[in-house]
């Protein structure tokens, strides 16, 4: 069953060369990526270091699409943000918007061969799609902008999800 | 500039261990990507030089991966370029050389009211110029 979920595209941090955002649904308290930090923090300490270790770099380098493997269709935005440790199995999801705007989402411990076996991180993968779909919309319909590092324009929507359950 | 304070609970979980291998994973690929752009040459180009498929040097330019010594020896022998600048290998000594007044006394440097000047030199002995009115003694 199909319902509509309203969220807003929030931003985390800003940097010099780099903002960092996120997406809150409405109606909670945290955005997505804080989720994911408070979910894993204390389980697996090393890893969600090593994942805020990459931002850091990133925060300072930039986006490259090259430091990312994308996960979704051949089109969209939606990236996975590897982990520095080869026997990690916790995954972020993101939307690399631009070399300067990167929108974090939310992830979870993959123990399948890919995150489409996996319910809830092929849930986490799907919403930011169609986040991703309804944002690139805005964009070119001009009532979502892209200046700079800033994301300015109509940041709140909906997207239609299949499952009452929360990612 | 806006920060977040559950980003900023997590930042502190990185240990400098955490920090330093992060750092240098990048690094690598980073160079290795630099340097195939200088070259006109494309990860393909790598992967067929090395044997390797595709998916794994896309893996590595991710910035993932834990290269050995071995493997980073074979990538710089292949693209004929060093992945680490030389002068971190090789570091070039720095001689620091303070002239002192020839009328002044070596020994008794910290009775005598002189005004040094300090040159700093990579070779030990054959670059010493020479001031006029001025000694050496090597700092």
């Amino acid at each position: 069953m199909k319902f509509k979920r309203v969220l807003s595209i929030e931003l985390l941090e800003e940097y010099e060369k780099v903002n960092i955002y996120s997406v809150l649904f409405d109606g909670e308290v945290h955005t997505e990526f804080e989720k994911f930090l408070l979910s894993f923090s204390q389980s697996h300490p090393k890893d969600i270091g090593t994942i805020m270790a990459r931002l850091d770099r990133i925060i300072v380098d930039g986006v490259f699409p090259r430091h990312f493997r994308f996960a979704g269709k051949v089109k969209d935005r939606t990236a996975e943000l590897p982990s520095n440790i080869d026997t990690a199995k916790l995954r972020l999801y993101c939307i690399c918007i631009s070399p300067h705007i990167l929108i974090l989402g939310n992830g979870g411990l993959k123990s399948t061969r890919t995150y489409n076996e996996d319910t809830s991180l092929n849930k986490c993968v799907e919403h930011l799609q169609k986040i991703d779909l309804r944002l690139k919309h805005q964009e070119r319909t001009n009532s979502t902008q892209i200046n700079g590092k800033y994301l300015t324009g109509n940041l709140s929507f909906y997207i239609e999800i299949e499952d009452e359950k929360q990612p | 500039m806006k920060r977040n304070s559950v980003m900023g609970e997590s930042r502190k979980l990185i240990t400098p261990e955490i920090r330093r291998s992060v750092d240098l994973s990048i690094y690598v690929a980073d160079r290795i990507f630099d340097i195939l752009e200088k070259q006109h040459k494309t990860q393909r180009d790598l992967a067929n030089t090395l044997g390797k498929s595709e998916a794994e040097i896309s893996k590595w330019m991710q910035g993932t991966h834990n290269f050995t010594l071995n493997t980073i020896a074979k990538i710089e022998s292949v693209l004929g370029e060093h992945i680490f600048e030389t002068s971190d290998i090789t570091k070039q000594k720095e001689y620091k050389y303070i002239f002192i007044p020839l009328n002044a006394k070596c020994t008794y440097l910290s009775n005598i009211n002189i005004s040094p000047k300090t040159v700093s030199l990579t070779s030990e002995w054959n670059t010493v110029p020479e001031l006029e009115g001025y000694d050496w003694c090597k700092k």
